[in-house]
């Protein structure tokens, strides 16, 4: 219909866990999937669990984008996926990237970590599968 | 459970469901909100407006942490612009707003390409966060464009936020700005000037005198950064409220918002029906077409198709 402005967006939560201060790559990501025409709430550093679990349910997006470079993913990507479940919410899926380890992949993915973007995956990787993720949940 | 009832019950996921199919214009949307409607006109709406940079988000956050202090429900609508090219947006004002609570929800919307500078949901996502029982409704606006006469429809009292440094320019800021005001503040006031932007803006706020006849603008001096000024300000926002309730600018603001809303509603859904007839007859291709070529003007086209609707 020529009126709807009303359609819906991609929203896509990118969030910073973790004490370390460098936000360039995940300001990166953000921008890139704000250039495919999605909604990106971008929440900043040092952003705890339950702080990444709220915004997500309050700002009803449809894919959670965590970057972590502390070394701490082991402690906080399964956290937030406890948080999710603990809130009815672990249908929004999650994705992480930064510095994560290949030995550490698998264990994460078992989690139920949906994908690890490890540093020198390319943006279009990145947009493509948030698509790929969205698409899914519309099904 | 409806989402309408569950949103009744403060659940979060229902809430921000809802708000999503607002903002796509989902029509399920509209029976959630007939429902709700009844449960409305408990909160205080309080607009933020000020330009780009000028603190706005960080002032949001202290004003959570003051009514949060005081037990009050707050939400925060934070409002930024979608790009034009891309249809999408980084919707950064969450990065001053880091807190949670249970007694608190923020919501960024994106204009998505709405002209007035605002969202065009923001008038149902208020009613959404008003049913759900938040009892104050802090919306920042973008600060530009239309967005700073606009909030005026939709919150009862607007704050201005400017900053010190606006040196001569103040004397030329957009005609209209201290009309828009119920209390203007001047943020940063840890930078120097800020002695010299209140008095501006006091000098100017004479000059157009007192609002509704007996409120004359406060100007207060505020450092969102560290809220130095922020219980001045939250004590402000509420005697104005106070006053605008008895001297009787609430429920004549009512009046105008109810306008106001019904024409928004009965605009699309009249426009909307209109065109779907011109479609399905062939006129409005027909009429575009002829127009394009040059064979027939506008005006003459919109009044041909204003009589093919009355047929
Ligand atoms: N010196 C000083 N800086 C401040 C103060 N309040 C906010 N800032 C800084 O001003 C900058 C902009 O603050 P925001 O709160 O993001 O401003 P905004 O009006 O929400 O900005 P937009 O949403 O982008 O329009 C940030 O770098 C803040 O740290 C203050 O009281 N003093
Ligand atoms: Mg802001």
């Amino acid at each position: 219909m020529v009126l709807q402005s009303g359609e819906k967006k991609i929203r896509v939560l990118i969030s910073k866990a973790g004490l370390d201060g460098h936000e360039v790559g995940a300001k990166v990501v953000a921008r890139a999937l704000a250039d495919a025409g999605m909604e990106v709430i971008y929440t900043g550093l040092r952003q705890t669990p339950e702080m990444i679990v709220d915004t997500a349910i309050q700002e009803d997006v449809d894919v959670i984008g965590i970057s972590i470079l502390s070394g701490a993913h082991m402690f906080f990507l399964p956290e937030i996926l406890k948080l999710l479940a603990e809130k009815n919410a672990d249908d929004i899926p999650v994705i992480a990237g930064g510095v994560i380890p290949v030995e550490d992949i698998g264990e994460l993915k078992k989690a139920g970590i949906k994908e690890i973007f490890p540093a020198g995956s390319t943006m279009q990787e990145i947009v493509s599968y948030v698509k790929k993720l969205y698409q899914e949940r519309q099904d | 459970m409806s989402m309408a009832e569950a949103v009744l019950q403060g659940e979060i996921r229902a809430i921000s469901r809802l708000i999503s199919k607002i903002e796509n214009g989902e029509p399920d949307a509209l029976e959630q909100l007939k429902q709700l409607y009844q449960h409305t006109g408990n909160a205080v709406v309080i607009g933020l407006t000020g330009a780009p940079g000028a603190g706005k988000s960080t002032l949001t956050n202290q004003l959570i942490s003051n009514y949060l202090e005081k037990g009050f429900k707050v939400a925060v609508i934070a409002v930024d612009p979608s790009s034009v090219f891309t249809g999408g947006g980084v919707l950064g004002d969450r990065i001053r707003m880091p807190q949670v609570h249970k007694n608190l929800y923020i919501r960024s919307l994106a204009t998505r390409g709405y002209l007035g500078g605002l969202s065009k949901a923001i008038g149902k996502t208020i009613k959404v966060l008003d049913a759900a029982g938040y009892q104050r409704i802090i919306i920042e606006t973008v600060g530009t464009g239309q967005s700073e006469i606009e909030i005026r429809n939709f919150a009862q009292v607007v704050v201005v936020v400017n900053t010190p440094n606006m040196g001569d320019d103040i004397q030329t800021l957009k005609a209209g700005i201290m009309e828009i005001g119920d209390i203007y503040i001047v943020n940063k006031a840890d930078l120097p000037e800020a002695d010299r932007t209140v008095s501006d803006l006091i000098k100017m706020s004479q000059i157009v005198g007192p609002k509704h006849g007996g409120w004359m603008p406060p100007v207060l001096k505020v450092i969102a950064a560290d809220g130095t000024g922020v219980p001045e300000l939250v004590a402000e926002i509420e005697k104005y409220y106070l006053y605008a309730s008895s001297a009787g600018v609430l429920s004549m603001n009512k009046l105008a918002m109810a306008k106001n809303e019904l024409m928004e509603e009965l605009k699309e859904a009249i426009l909307a029906e209109a065109l779907q007839k011109l479609q399905e007859n062939g006129k409005w291709e027909e009429c575009s077409s002829q127009v394009a070529k040059g064979e027939l003007d506008p005006w003459t086209g919109a009044e041909h198709l204003l009589k093919c609707l009355k047929q």
